[in-house]
Order: C-alpha cells, then sequence, then structure tokens
C-alpha cells in the first residue's frame, strides 16, 4: 500500500504539488492523469525518490521512505525517454540491475533470459546494441529492465507516448495483461484520457498540483466531480443557461437552477424515450469515421454535439433538422 | 514527525571526496598562485603600485596588450569560420575525397607551437617556396610580404582549428538526422536548414570552442614571435620573459592578472549568454547524420575548389617539416635544397644511446597521468556542480576554470616558489625537487580545458539515464563508472588525448619543475634544438616534431577513431559469444 | 624536537607519496659542517684524501647541450665517477637552485657566468671551495670570495660580413644612421644579449644615475637598442651577416667559430679598444650536497688542464687552464688573440641586470 500524506513539492517558490493525500492499495493499476505540467510526474518523481518533498510523508507499506535514498526503495521505473544505457547492449540493460544486486552471472542469466521471454525480446535481440532496435522493441526492453528487478512498485511515465498509435494500442493491452498477471502495484503517469480509463483500476485526475477526483474509470467518466474533469476526461457538450432552462422546463425537479450543466455527446439520444427533453436543432456538419458520426447541430441558444451509431436508419446530412433527447438524469451540474 | 523534519543524509563518501577536491585545489590551484602574485604586488609589507606605472608607461607594453586583444577577436571570428568551414566540408557536405581532407584538416592536432610557424615561414616567408615562385611571376614583389597582423592570423587560423575537429565533429554527429529531414521536407533551403536547425543545436559547442579560441588568441606565442614582425608582437612572450626575472616579476604578474581579468570578463559573459539555453536533443530515436548533397552545381563546386585549397594550406608546412627533418641544417636555414641535402644522420641520431628514448617514456607517462588525473578530476567537479545541492559547490567550477586566468609559465613558477619552502597545507611537505611537482604542474594547468570540455558533455547528457540507474539499486558512483563515463567516454577520451598531445613536448611550464633526473621531452628537444647551443639545432627540431607527430598521431588513433571501434567490436563479438554460450 | 617532527612529516610523506628520492633534508640551508647526522653522505667519507666514487653526483649545467653531457657523462665514468648531467637553459638553471634551496637535488653546477652566480650567492645556495687547479687559472675571471673558480671563457663579439667596408670599431659607432637597421642585437632574454647590453651600460657607471648608470648611458642604449635591428625568434641571423642584408651581428665565441667552420666563412670580428665581455663559464658547489667532497673532487677533474684540454677538442670551448689552451687549433688561438676582456664589475653588473633589462624592453624596445 502506497500512501502520500500531506505531500507538498515546491521548486523554489513555485508549489507544483500542495497537500496532496492518496492511498494506492496493493497489486491495484493506478493512474495519474492530467494535463502537461499539472504536478502528476512530480509526484511519482517523489514516489520514486528524485524529488525531495518539502513537506508531507509518502508511506509505503507502512514505512516512511520520504527520505530513503532512491537506490534502496526498489521500485521500477519506465521512463518517457526509456532511459536505455547507450553504451550497453540490451542483454547488459537487463542486467544491469541484477549486478549491482550482486547476483551470480547464472542467476543473472536466468533472469534476464525469463525476462526477455515474458516481455517477449528475442534471444538475438540480446546481444543487440540498445540504438539498434525500434521505438517499440525499445520500450519492451524498458519495461523488462523494470521489471526484471521484481520490484513492489512499478511506475512507468508516460512510456507509450513516443509510439505510434497501433503499436499504443497493441503494447496497452499487453501492459495491462503482464500487470495482471504480476499483480505488482503499478503506477501509471499519463496525459491521455483514454489510455487511463482502458488500463486503470482507478484514477487520479490531476490539476495546478491538485488531485481533483479519485475514482474508478467508470466513475470518473460519468461522474467527474469537478468541471475540469468532465472536460479532460472525454468530450462533452457545455449547454447554455437558455437550453439548460428548457430542460428543467420540460422535465422539472432535476436540475438544479444555479449550476451549469454539462452533458457526454453519446448520452444525448436521437431517439424518443421517456422522461426526456425535447430539443430541435439544424445539423451544421458532421465527422463520419464508419462506426458511428458526430454532428455539431445548431439549436437556437448553443450548439451541441451528438453522436449517432451506425444503426442503419438513413444517414442525414448537413442542413437538415433534428430532434435530440436529453435525460437530465445523465446531465453533470457544477 | 521527526521523520519529515531530518535532511536528506548526506553520503559519507561524497563528503569525503568534496573535502579531498577542495583540499586539492585549494593547494594546487589556489594558494601557490595567490601567494605568487601576494609576494609580487606586496613588498616590504605594502602594496606596490609601481608596476601600474611601469606597465601603463611602456609603449611596447601597451601595444603588444592591444595587439593580443585584436588577434584574440579576430581569431574567435577567423577560426569559427575555418575550423567550421573544415568540418562541414569533411563531415556535413558531400565533398568528393572527404576522407583525405579529414587528416589533412586534422593535421593542426598533431603539431604546434615553433615548428608549425617555421613550416608555414617555409612556404610564405622571404625564402619559402610561394614567395620564390611568387617572385618569379611579380619580381617587384617585396619578399617580406609575410609579416605582420596578416600573417599572424593566417598560420593562427588555421592552427588553431583542432578543436572544431574534435569537438565540432562530435557534436555534429550526434545532430539528430530527422530535423534535418523534417526541415527540407517543410521546404527548407539547404542554408535554411543550416543556420536554423543545425546551427542552434550546435551552440553549446561553438561557446565552449569560442572560450578556448580567444584564450588561444589571448596567449599567443610561437606565431606573433616568429611571423609578427616589429609591428605585431603580442603580450604573452613579453610576460614569459618577464617572469623569469625574479626583478621584473611583478611586470609579468601584473601583466597576466591583466589577462586574467579580460578571461573572467569573458567567462562571465559566455556563462550568462549560454544560461539562455542549451538545446538537447528531444527525439528519443536519433537518425545517423547523411551527407547533404549540395545541390546548386556553382556552390557545389566552389565548395570543392574551398576544400582542396584549405587542403593545400594544411598539408604543404607538413611535407616540408617532414622533408626538411631529413636535410642537413644549413640547407634548412639556407631554405636551398638540393637532392645532397638529404640524410639520415638527424634520425640516427634520436637513438644513439638507451638514455635518448628516456625522455619519451617520462613525457608519455607524465602526460598520461596528467591527463587522466586532470580528466578524472574535471569530471567529478563536473558531477558536484552538475547535482549541487549548495551554494558552495559552484566552488568547484571556479577551481577548475582558475587556471585559464595566469599563463602557465605563473602557474609553474607559482608551484616552484610555494612549495620550495614548507608550507602546512601539504603538510611541511618539500615538492621542489621531486617527481611529484611536475605532475602537480602538468595536471593543473589542463583542468579548466577539461573541465570546459567535461560539463558540456556531462550536462547536455540525459538526466533519466541517471535516474534510472539508481532506481535500479545503483549508487552514485557505481551509476557514474557504469553508466555515465562510458556515455559520455568519447568526448572523454578527446579531452585525454588533447591534454596528452597537448604536454607531450611542453618546455614553458616543465622547464620549472621536471625533477633532474627524469628529463622530459620538452626539455631535451629544447636543448637540441637551441640555436645558440647546438649546430643542427634546425633539422633537430623537425626530427623531434616528426617523432612528437607521429606519437600524437598514435594517440588519436586509440582516442579519437578506428582504434575505439576496434575495442568495442572486440567488446561486442565478446558478448556474443557468452550469450550464444548460455 | 621541531626539526625531529618536521623530519618525521617529510619521510613519512615521501615514504607514503612512494615518490621522492632524496628523503632527507635537513630544513636549513646549512653548511654542510653544520650537518646533522641523520644526513647521510657526511660520515660516508672516511679519509679526507680517499672519496667514494660510486656515489652518484648530480651536475647541473646549462652547458650539456650539443651531446656535452653525454659526452662529460661517459669521460666522468672512464675517469671513475658516477655523475648524472643535466642540463638545464642558463637563466632557467639559476631559477631552478634557487627553488630547490630546501630540497637540493644538484651537487654542483658549472657553465653558468658570473652574473647567474653573483644571484645565487645573494641567495645563499652556494659554498666556498677551493679547487687543487685554482692557482693555474686567471683567477680576475673567477670570485674572489671563493665561491666559483672558472674553466671556460666565451668572449663575446660582434661578428661581421667578411666584405664590410669601413667596420665600425666601436659599439658607439653603431648609433650613427648609416648603421640603421645594419646590426642584430640579440634577445635580452639569453645570455648573450645580456650581457652585450651590460658591457655598454657599464661603460656609463654613475652611482647616483637611474639604476647606476648615467643619463648618458640610457641615451646611448636607447639609440643603440632603436638604430639596430631585434633578433626575431626563428630568423637566421647568421645566413643575414654573410649575405650581408644585416652584416653586424652578436655572437658569442664559440658560435662564431662554429659557425666559422659550418659555413666555411670567415668573419671581421668587431673588437672595441676596451675589450669585449668575457663571458666566464664557472664551477660552483651546491648548498646542502650529500657528497662534497666527492663532487670537490670531481670539480678538480674536470677543471684540470687534461680534461679542459678534451672538452676543448671535442667542443670547441676555449678553456682558462692555459696549459689545455696551448693544445689548441689555430682557428681558436686566432681568435683568442684578437680579442681582449673588458674591465666589468661583475657583482654591479649581477645587481642591477635585471633592472637594467626590464627597463630596456618596457621602454626602448619597440
Amino acid at each position: 500500500m502506497i500512501e502520500f500524506k500531506n505531500l507538498e513539492i515546491k521548486y523554489g517558490n513555485f508549489t507544483a504539488i500542495r497537500d496532496l493525500n492518496l492511498t494506492i492499495n496493493d497489486g491495484e493499476f493506478f493512474t495519474f492523469l492530467g494535463p502537461s505540467g499539472c504536478g502528476k510526474t512530480t509526484t511519482l518523481r517523489a514516489l520514486v525518490g528524485f524529488i525531495e518533498p518539502s513537506g508531507g510523508q509518502i508511506v509505503v507499506d507502512g514505512k516512511d521512505v520520504t527520505n530513503t535514498p532512491v537506490e534502496k526503495r526498489n521500485i521500477g521505473m519506465v521512463f518517457q525517454s526509456y532511459a536505455l544505457f547507450p553504451t550497453m547492449t540490451v542483454y547488459e540493460n537487463l542486467a544491469f540491475g541484477l549486478k549491482v544486486k550482486k547476483m551470480s552471472p547464472a542467476e543473472i542469466d536466468k533472469k534476464v533470459k525469463d525476462v526477455a521471454k515474458v516481455i517477449e525480446i528475442k534471444d538475438e535481440q540480446l546481444s543487440r546494441n540498445v540504438s539498434e532496435l525500434s521505438g517499440g522493441q525499445q520500450q519492451r526492453v524498458a519495461l523488462a529492465r523494470a521489471i526484471v528487478l521484481e520490484p513492489h512498485i512499478l511506475c512507468l511515465d508516460e512510456p507509450l507516448s513516443n509510439l505510434d498509435a497501433k503499436l499504443r494500442v497493441g503494447l496497452r493491452s499487453e501492459l495491462k495483461n503482464l500487470q495482471k498477471n504480476l499483480g505488482i502495484t503499478t503506477l501509471y503517469v499519463t496525459h491521455d484520457q483514454e489510455e487511463a480509463l482502458t488500463l486503470s483500476d482507478r484514477i487520479a485526475v490531476f490539476n495546478n498540483g491538485f488531485v481533483e477526483q479519485v475514482d474508478k474509470p467508470y466513475n470518473i467518466y460519468n461522474h467527474s466531480k469537478s468541471e475540469f474533469v468532465c472536460d479532460f476526461i472525454g468530450e462533452i457538450n457545455r449547454l447554455s443557461p437558455a437550453l439548460a432552462g428548457e430542460i428543467a422546463r420540460q422535465v422539472p425537479g432535476i436540475l438544479a437552477a444555479d449550476k451549469r450543466c454539462y452533458i457526454r455527446l453519446e448520452r444525448i439520444s436521437l431517439k424518443p424515450r421517456e422522461k426526456t427533453a425535447k430539443i430541435q436543432g439544424i445539423i451544421r456538419d458532421f465527422d463520419y469515421n464508419g462506426v458511428m458520426t458526430k454532428y455539431r447541430v445548431d439549436t437556437p441558444d448553443c450548439q451541441i454535439r451528438v453522436i449517432h451509431v451506425n444503426d442503419g436508419t438513413p444517414f442525414m446530412e448537413a442542413g437538415q433538422s433534428l430532434t435530440m433527447y436529453l435525460d437530465p438524469k445523465d446531465i453533470m451540474q457544477f | 514527525m521527526k521523520n519529515t523534519a531530518k535532511s536528506k543524509p548526506v553520503s559519507i563518501r561524497t563528503l569525503m571526496v568534496k573535502i579531498v577536491i577542495a583540499w586539492a585545489i585549494v593547494a594546487f590551484v589556489l594558494f601557490p598562485n595567490v601567494s605568487l602574485l601576494g609576494s609580487v604586488f606586496y613588498k616590504n609589507g605594502q602594496f606596490s603600485t609601481e608596476v601600474f606605472g611601469k606597465v601603463f608607461g611602456s609603449a611596447r607594453a601597451m601595444k603588444s596588450l592591444k595587439n593580443s586583444f585584436i588577434l584574440a577577436f579576430t581569431l574567435v571570428v577567423t577560426v569559427n569560420v575555418v575550423g567550421t568551414l573544415s568540418v562541414l566540408l569533411t563531415e556535413y557536405w558531400d565533398i568528393k575525397g572527404a576522407k583525405i581532407l579529414r587528416l589533412a584538416y586534422m593535421s593542426s592536432l598533431i603539431y604546434g607551437g615553433v615548428v608549425l610557424v617555421s613550416g608555414y615561414k617555409y612556404v610564405y616567408g622571404a625564402n619559402g617556396i610561394l614567395t620564390k615562385m611568387l617572385l618569379k611571376l611579380f619580381p617587384a614583389m617585396n619578399p617580406g610580404w609575410f609579416v605582420g597582423y596578416g600573417a599572424v592570423v593566417f598560420v593562427m587560423t588555421f592552427s588553431c582549428t583542432q578543436n572544431h575537429m574534435m569537438f565540432l565533429k562530435n557534436a555534429i554527429h550526434g545532430l539528430d538526422y530527422h530535423t534535418i529531414e523534417a526541415a527540407k521536407n517543410m521546404g527548407a533551403s539547404g542554408a535554411a536548414i543550416f543556420f536554423q536547425v543545425v546551427m542552434p543545436v550546435l551552440k553549446p559547442t561553438f561557446f565552449a570552442i569560442t572560450i578556448l579560441t580567444f584564450l588561444t588568441g589571448l596567449g599567443a606565442m610561437s606565431a606573433p614571435l616568429i611571423v609578427g614582425g616589429d609591428n605585431f608582437q603580442t603580450i604573452n612572450p613579453m610576460i614569459i620573459t618577464f617572469s623569469k626575472s625574479s626583478y621584473s616579476r611583478e611586470v609579468a604578474a601584473f601583466l597576466a592578472v591583466l589577462l586574467g581579468l579580460a578571461t573572467i570578463l569573458l567567462l562571465a559573459v559566455f556563462s550568462r549568454i549560454e544560461k539562455g539555453g542549451n538545446y538537447i536533443s528531444v527525439s528519443k530515436t536519433k537518425a545517423k547524420l547523411k551527407k547533404q548533397k549540395i545541390d546548386n552545381p556553382v556552390f557545389n563546386i566552389l565548395a570543392h575548389i574551398i576544400a582542396y585549397f584549405m587542403f593545400a594550406i594544411y598539408v604543404i608546412p607538413i611535407i616540408l617539416v617532414v622533408l626538411y627533418s631529413f636535410c642537413d641544417s644549413l640547407s634548412i636555414k639556407t631554405g636551398e635544397i638540393t637532392l645532397g641535402s638529404f640524410t639520415l644522420a638527424n634520425y640516427r641520431k634520436l637513438f644513439t644511446s638507451i638514455d635518448a628514448v628516456k625522455p619519451y617514456l617520462v613525457s608519455i607517462v607524465y602526460s598520461l597521468a596528467a591527463a587522466v588525473l586532470a580528466v578524472t578530476a574535471a569530471v567529478i567537479c563536473a558531477r558536484f556542480v552538475k547535482a549541487a545541492k549548495h551554494k558552495f559547490d559552484i566552488f568547484f567550477e571556479w577551481g577548475m576554470l582558475i587556471p585559464w586566468l595566469l599563463p602557465s609559465t605563473l602557474i609553474a613558477l607559482g608551484l616552484m616558489t610555494t612549495y620550495g619552502e614548507r608550507h602546512a597545507i601539504i603538510f611541511n611537505y618539500v615538492m621542489v625537487g621531486t617527481v611529484v611537482l611536475m605532475l602537480v604542474g602538468y595536471t593543473v594547468v589542463k583542468l579548466p580545458f577539461s573541465y570546459r570540455m567535461v560539463k558540456a558533455a556531462l550536462f547536455s547528457l540525459d538526466s533519466d539515464l541517471e535516474e534510472a540507474a539508481k532506481c535500479m539499486g545503483a549508487g552514485t558512483l557505481y551509476t557514474m563508472i557504469k553508466v555515465i563515463i562510458p556515455v559520455i567516454f568519447p568526448a572523454i577520451m578527446s579531452v585525454i588525448i588533447l591534454n596528452f598531445n597537448g604536454m607531450l613536448s611542453d618546455y614553458d611550464l616543465s622547464v620549472f619543475l621536471y625533477h633532474p633526473l627524469f628529463q622530459p621531452l620538452g626539455i631535451v628537444i629544447k636543448a637540441a634544438s637551441d640555436e645558440s647551443a647546438a649546430i643542427d639545432a634546425k633539422a633537430m627540431s623537425f626530427v623531434y616534431t616528426v617523432v612528437l607527430m607521429v606519437l600524437s598521431s598514435i594517440a588519436l588513433y586509440f582516442g579519437q577513431g578506428s582504434g575505439m571501434a576496434r575495442i568495442r567490436q572486440w567488446k561486442q563479438r565478446r558478448l556474443e559469444k557468452r550469450i550464444a554460450g548460455n | 624536537m621541531m626539526k625531529n617532527k618536521k623530519q618525521l612529516t617529510a619521510l613519512g610523506l615521501s615514504a607514503l607519496m612512494a615518490v621522492s628520492l632524496t628523503a632527507c633534508s635537513s630544513g636549513s640551508g646549512s653548511a654542510p659542517a653544520s650537518s646533522q647526522p641523520a644526513q647521510t653522505g657526511a660520515q660516508d667519507s672516511v679519509a679526507p684524501a680517499q672519496v667514494d666514487k660510486s656515489q652518484r653526483l648530480i651536475v647541473y649545467t646549462n652547458s650539456g647541450s650539443n651531446g656535452r653531457d653525454a659526452w662529460l657523462k661517459e669521460e666522468a665514468a672512464s675517469a671513475g665517477y658516477n655523475v648524472e648531467v643535466v642540463q638545464i637553459q642558463g637563466g632557467d638553471l639559476a631559477n631552478r637552485i634557487i627553488a630547490e634551496k630546501n630540497n637540493p637535488q644538484a651537487d654542483l653546477v658549472f657553465g653558468l657566468n658570473s652574473i647567474e652566480y653573483e644571484k645565487l650567492k645573494k641567495e645563499s645556495v652556494l659554498d666556498p671551495w677551493e679547487p687543487d687547479w685554482a692557482g693555474d687559472v686567471d683567477m680576475s675571471l673567477g670570485d674572489p670570495d671563493g665561491y666559483y673558480y672558472p674553466i671556460v671563457i666565451q668572449p663575446l663579439v660582434n661578428m661581421m660580413n667578411a666584405d664590410l667596408e669601413n667596420p665600425p670599431k666601436d659599439y658607439l659607432e653603431l648609433l650613427d644612421p648609416q648603421w640603421n637597421g645594419k646590426y642584430t642585437i640579440l634577445n635580452f632574454g639569453g645570455g648573450t644579449g645580456k650581457t652585450m647590453l651590460a658591457g655598454l651600460l657599464v661603460r656609463f657607471r654613475d652611482d647616483s644615475g637611474e639604476f647606476g648608470i648615467s643619463e648618458e648611458g640610457w641615451e646611448t642604449a636607447k639609440k643603440w637598442i632603436q638604430n639596430g635591428h631585434m633578433e626575431q625568434s626563428g630568423e637566421d641571423y647568421v645566413g643575414n651577416t654573410i649575405s650581408g642584408q644585416i652584416p653586424i651581428c652578436e655572437m658569442w665565441g664559440s658560435g662564431v667559430l662554429q659557425n666559422q667552420t659550418e659555413r666555411n666563412y670567415q668573419f671581421q670580428i668587431l673588437v672595441p679598444e676596451v675589450g669585449v665581455p668575457y663571458v666566464t663559464e664557472q664551477v660552483a658547489m651546491v648548498t646542502g650536497s650529500k657528497n662534497r667532497e666527492l663532487a670537490v673532487d670531481f670539480a678538480n677533474w674536470f677543471g684540470s688542464a687534461d680534461t679542459q684540454a678534451k672538452w676543448m677538442k671535442q667542443f670547441g670551448t676555449i678553456p682558462c687552464q692555459p696549459a689545455a689552451l696551448d693544445q689548441a687549433d689555430d682557428a681558436i688561438k686566432d681568435f683568442v688573440a684578437k680579442v681582449h676582456p673588458q674591465d666589468m664589475d661583475w657583482g654591479f653588473i649581477a645587481e642591477n641586470i635585471e633592472q637594467w633589462v626590464e627597463k630596456c624592453e618596457l621602454e626602448f624596445l619597440q
């Protein structure tokens, strides 16, 4: 179990993290999500030990590690840049930490080959220099290098950000499987909300040095606690006060009058439903990707985006008028 | 709660190393120089101001001082232009015969000083081959045309490009070729790519080289002496002459302090500008540089012409030096060489007895030891400065750079006069007359250069590497040895080689510091090539130069190019075998 | 007590560093007579007449180049001495001996001229002694106080192009505009240049003048320097003399002889009536030597007419030993016959030469 207690981190006069409190359970895949500069990487680096917090504590398995040197923490880390040692071969990179632990060559050899098998690094690649590998392969080596030491905790700092989209999706699921198989507590830093939603058991959304919300992906997405979270985690419609008023008029008693209203694109229905407000609009334009179409619809007060899954109904063109059904229960208010 | 109050424990080992290095800086860099300057300026307990009048009243001193600055500023421009051109012509643009061009351009790495300037004089001087040819075409021209400011600048411009050939070359090879491709893809012209994409990345290297060039200009010695003529003498020869006379030492020290102040100013200005940003490559998958074709045929031909013109400038003096080393002294002096002038006698003299080999060994051992020591100290200090936790850590930077502020003659004098007496700071050990003295001297003068270059390499290193090693459990020392040093090893090797080659034939420093039974090469060469003593002095100085060229080339081979590659290949094969065997 | 402690530290440190060759040092520049029991050497000599020649002597000289050092080493070895000859350039040699005051390396030093020896005397790094050949040589060339003794004479002259018509008879004539740029003055950093300057200045000695030289003297020196051509590094001044480009050039005696042989040329020699500076190479004992008696024994051998004659035949030097000079070939005898020494007060020169040089370098040189 990892606990951040009243953590505060300062760079000179700038406070990067203030009063952070978080608990991460054993075996959990936990993601720090947020825009760049929000403090997510800083927190991770404090956990690993690269940054000295100016206040608060970091407790791992009941032990205060706030002042423990990096090399004594037994936390595996995968860097955004991979940080592979360019002068060494793949084999030497993997064996580095084991050598530090003064294991016998035979033991090292076994462990390196085992981990190579798990991470799917081919034998002939082991003697190659890391600079000769492709990005995806380098990523594998970086991951293998971190887990070969069997750390308590695995930290990954934007590990997939340098890879192309397809490779990223493939590695993502591999990573998830690997984590489940190893059962290792994993902290994952990303600014990609899709990555966070797919991979995580829980997500902490960072903003400006604060954690805005900690929850399961489902709740983060559907029950965002703040305007920032709901906006950051996925696409959303912000309803104008006049439109919100119209919805409240049609289905009274659910929306609070003095708060702003947000609704996810896919929660707006194009088919009539019970207890929904009916809103008319005209299609301005659309993005079509086969599976679904995203329409931008002009209503008298504001523009609304809505997603229509390809269900066989006739395709609608720009300029056509459209009726949308909004359930006030799907509306998030802040 | 007591845990949160506790500050991060400082490792005992780090502290010990810091104390030892700080002591060494104080004992060997600060104390001797401060006490020398003190003894020079404080006479009978009073600060002597007489020297101000002496120096400022001397038209010659003021003119020489001015010339030194003019030379330094000129060289910053010309050396950068020629040096950059040499690197671009051999490494960046696709020029035919780049390999042979590179060899010629690198010649400034293997010889220098008096002999190099003499080499140029034998081409352009009054008896030079070019002048003789020109005289046939234009009988009216002045045979002594190669004299003064222009001549000094010309010689020094072509002889001071070694830092470009070493460090700029490395930097160019470190470029990410993708950035060039990207710029091309966006329609950038060759010139735009060069100035807007390539140059900014090379900026830190240019800064470092520019500082070195400026200092070389300020400290110019052989070129102004030999081709400066009456009108372009510089200050360093004066400093050296005066520093040898105990009465005039204050003049030398004062002039040196003036140069030192200029150097401080320069370093301060540069570190200010440098703060503006160092560019570290952000790409994760660097692509190897491919040579650029010059598309414009006119420019392409022009580039080839320039390349081979420079080739000639570099190569002809060397050829002459090698040829002359086989000639008798009189032919060299008069410049009239016939077939009968050639002889092997000069070389035979080199190895008359087993004793003749000893100076080589002495110089090789001292230079190598000092080169390695200086680089080691530089690595440690650069590391302290990079991981600075305390304001005091900047002391290590200044400590390393101080020897730049004084000419090596004064540094040697400082060591010699200070440690001829007993001082508590080195435990009352009288260092004069022992073999350590010269090692200390050699090391001290090589500190600033080593530090500057190692720092550039260390600071451009991705800090993730160090952190990655740490979180795999490696301590600071282990990380340094196994991860950081291997990565910056090419830079370290370059510095060691340049240090080694620079000290191999040193005279200015050695003459004060060597142990009488261990004469270094510089002393022997000086004795053999001292015209007031030896008949065949001229020839011998060429012979020794050729020998030094060979030694330096061997060092270069092992340190830079193929030698290192061989070792790496061998290592790789061994590993492959091991993995396959398991 | 203090001394012992210091010695212990010194010993310990040198042992630790495993580098020091001479671990013992008394810590004072005292003469061997007052040396302590810890010092070796003094008690090694059994009888004054019998010295242990197997002990190694370290000889410093500025006159060891051109193979002289190796020759001397071999010759000494055949006479039973074990010497290490260390060749160090003139100005640097004196500086070194002074610097090594507290850890002297050399046993004796030869080759330096009186100016340098006076400097060393003042720094008390020399001991008085007497060679057995002191009576044979012209002691007016040596030190009246008995610190250094002459072995080789080096008259410093101006040599001239053989065809130069109406050659000047005195240096003062050179100030005339007709000789503008026609004579090479050697660098004041070197021994010859320095001594020639001194030779000119002492003719205007005036103890009330600046640095002991009269106003007129300084004016003369200024004109002499500015009317002449200062040696430039790397130029062939001998060649220039022969070609007539700069037909007059300062030169040391053996240099004249050497160049005449090498270039097969006969120079005219400019000898003013007042004479020319005779630089005399001398031999002296370094304070703190552990092998004093052996060193003196070696100096007796080296300065003997026999050895000096061999030295002369090998290297063309002009010995102070009349018996050695008798064996000289005609060229040397010829040259010696042409010149005669200028009367110079070396003590006075040694005291002031550095000031003179500095003044000329700063104010007169252009």
